[in-house]
């Protein structure tokens, strides 16, 4: 009888899958993300080791000695204190005991303050407290502790925002008055977020976090783009990290351009090139998880992508690995099993620089 | 120019987001004796289909769907009137909505657009919608071939989909709609699990498993 | 919370368990890619890079050098004082240090 290991599907439930199965899911998995970002499949030796990660008789798996990365931390320290019915566990506490507890308790190798809304634009009305929040961190803590939160246009839009929203102006086939809309929306998530972090910056952030750009579109990356150019001219020390929201830049707008390239349907490996071009220091790859595919199928493929990016990146790149990306079960409390064998995957496959 | 000229015509003019073109396609197709039905099946919606692939492999995006489905709107302007008392023509009503607690509507939005721009009529509920407003618009439509199109972006909002078919077998409207639920939580176990008809991976292919599922 | 930490085990280099931070701070100060800056952390060191995930050899390196330790040291430098004789180790300016210095003035 052929020998089954326990895996996942990709909402983290439990299946078996022969090691033939496993290895015909990450072809499939490879073969989607080649297909979409024309890029190179991965090698025999690398499939193999993808189907040795994933069948390890062991509840947990680890990357061999010497090959350990960096584990930087986005959302801040909202997975203790937030609760709100997401990854957070509703531990009541201050952010620097969570940014403490991270350095020392956890072993991570970076951090992030973040507010409990988790977007740029709400800072602005509380920045003194994030100030002061920072400076009491930064007093107390050794590794690098970026500030950090979502660039969000959506947030620029109506009802939140001074902008008509261009979905809706999209379902009343008002395209240009849309474009206009998302540009606008875009000018003033990049002013505003040079604007905070000018003040984070005055109160010893390390740096900034840019997480989940493009989660609103292609303006939304365009606005992101913008702020980190503009934040690397004023502050040539400062350190940024932009991490996206998925492999495949939406194109809400359709025609934004950096440096001469059209952000819409940029995949992983393209997205590297013009957020280094733009002056991060840390480039976030991003794929999403398919909840109707198992880990094998998801692996082979965000492997894939993020394997392309490494390679075309001129900048680290420290892939997204939260739940329901890089592999990862879309699941609040992830299998730890999964998430064992995807971070192992991502970094003696895929060879990124830091999760 | 032969039917199939005409019906090319047609769909090119969707492809290439020719509105006007496309009106003027309409009424030419229609002069030549091409019916409205299949002016709709075989040239307007090839050419959605093929929208729909492009926009799927990332080759087009959002506004130039949103051009392709003002030119499908302005040809079934001109052959809707055409299709009355007819029963095979128009695919149904698709109440679409985000699921109670969940305000994610790009997705939705996305799917909303796909779906009236394949000659799905639409009655959009908006976002964070609770159950007893999604059963409300089903009774008011008793009657009409309909399809529920819901969206949850977050695995507590997902959740609340099992108790939509709960109230649906509860009030005895599951038997009249199909029920297609979507985002990044749901998957296929899910769908069996709580009693759905179907699921899809992106907008693109939501148009294309409503269609299906609604033959 | 799991899943984090099931990172860290998993693939992390245990921050100031180790020399986690170090090689995190070329990463992002220098945008060195990872063999790199486990380099340039391991010569300034005067360790191999495989010490610097290795508990064990980091411990002592890190109290001798003032760079902060994980446990409760009285006396050793912690917080600003830490990044302080990191700044000197790694030869680079960290940002609170250089606020911290500019109030002190």
């Amino acid at each position: 009888m052929t020998t089954e290991y326990a895996t996942r599907m990709g909402d983290g439930q439990r299946i078996f899958m022969t090691r033939e199965q496993i290895l015909a899911d990450l072809i499939e998995g490879m073969a989607d993300a080649t297909d979409l970002g024309t890029i190179p499949d991965l090698s025999e030796d690398e499939l193999d080791k993808l189907v040795d990660i994933i069948a390890t008789p062991a509840r947990m798996v680890g990357v061999e000695p010497g090959k350990e990365v960096p584990v930087t931390h986005d959302i801040g320290t909202i997975r203790i204190d937030g609760d709100q019915g997401n990854s957070g566990v509703g531990i009541p506490s201050s952010r620097l005991v969570g940014v403490m507890m991270h350095e020392r308790a956890f072993g991570a190798d970076t951090m992030e303050l973040g507010h409990i809304d988790y977007s740029y634009k709400p800072v602005k009305p509380v920045i003194s407290n994030e100030q002061q929040a920072m400076e009491v961190c930064q007093q107390n803590t050794i590794i690098p502790l970026l500030y950090g939160a979502m660039p969000n246009l959506g947030l620029y839009y109506t009802p939140d925002g001074p902008f008509e929203n261009p979905g809706d102006l999209m379902k009343a086939f008002k395209i240009d008055e849309a474009r206009v809309s998302i540009e606008g929306a875009a000018k003033h998530a990049t002013r505003d977020i040079t604007w905070i972090m000018r003040k984070m910056m005055s109160s010893g952030a390390d740096g900034v976090n840019f997480d989940t750009v493009g989660a609103a579109g292609d303006g939304d990356m365009y606005a992101s783009l913008h702020a980190i150019e503009a934040l690397r001219k004023e502050f040539p020390e400062i350190y940024i990290e932009a991490g996206m929201a998925g492999e495949l830049t939406l194109g809400l707008h359709g025609d934004l351009q950096y440096d001469g390239k059209v952000l819409a349907g940029m995949w992983p490996h393209q997205q590297a090139e013009v957020v280094s071009k733009a002056g991060a220091n840390i480039f976030g790859p991003v794929v999403n998880t398919n909840t109707s595919r198992s880990a094998a199928w998801n692996l082979g493929r965000a492997v894939t992508f993020v394997k392309a990016a490494v390679k075309a990146s001129s900048i680290p790149c420290h892939v997204n690995m939260g739940m329901g990306v890089g592999g990862i079960p879309m699941f609040e409390t992830p299998t730890i099993d999964a998430v064992s064998r995807a971070s192992k995957a991502m970094v003696e496959v895929a060879g990124v620089d830091g999760i | 120019m032969s039917n199939q000229d005409y019906l090319d015509k047609l769909r090119d003019t969707i492809v290439n987001q020719n509105i006007n073109g496309c009106v003027e396609a309409t009424n030419e197709a229609l002069a030549a004796g091409i019916g409205a039905v299949e002016a709709i099946e075989n040239g307007l919606s090839v050419g959605m289909k093929i929208v729909g692939d492009k926009f799927e492999a990332a080759e087009i995006y959002l506004p130039h769907i949103m051009m392709s489905a003002k030119a499908m709107s302005a040809a079934m302007e001109i052959l809707s009137p055409l299709l009355v008392g007819d029963e095979n023509a128009g695919h149904g009503l698709a109440i679409t909505y985000v699921q109670e607690g969940d305000i994610h509507d790009i997705g939705h939005r996305l799917v909303t657009t796909m779906l009236g721009a394949n000659g799905f009529e639409i009655i959009d509920l908006g976002v964070d919608v609770p159950n007893e407003k999604v059963i409300e618009e089903v009774i008011k439509n008793k009657g009409k071939k309909m399809i529920l199109v819901g969206s949850a972006l977050m695995t507590t909002s997902m959740l609340g989909q099992k108790d939509t078919v709960e109230l649906l077998k509860e009030e005895g409207l599951r038997d009249d709609i199909k029920v297609m639920f979507g985002g990044a939580p749901v998957s296929d176990a899910w769908i069996a699990e709580i009693g759905a008809d179907a699921t899809a991976e992106n907008a693109a292919d939501a148009s294309r498993v409503a269609l299906e599922i609604m033959k | 919370m799991g899943m984090p930490i099931a990172h860290i085990m998993t693939s992390g280099m245990s921050g100031i368990r180790a020399a986690g931070d170090l090689v995190a701070r070329m990463e992002f100060s220098k945008s060195m890619r990872i063999g790199e800056a486990k380099e340039y952390v391991a010569k300034k060191l005067n360790v191999s890079t495989i010490d610097l995930s290795d508990e064990y050899v980091m411990r002592e390196i890190r109290e001798d050098l003032g760079i902060g330790v994980i446990t409760s040291v009285a006396g050793a430098p912690k917080g600003i004082a830490a990044k302080m004789n990191i700044e000197k180790l790694l030869g680079i300016k960290i940002n609170s240090c250089e606020r911290f210095r500019k109030q002190i003035a």
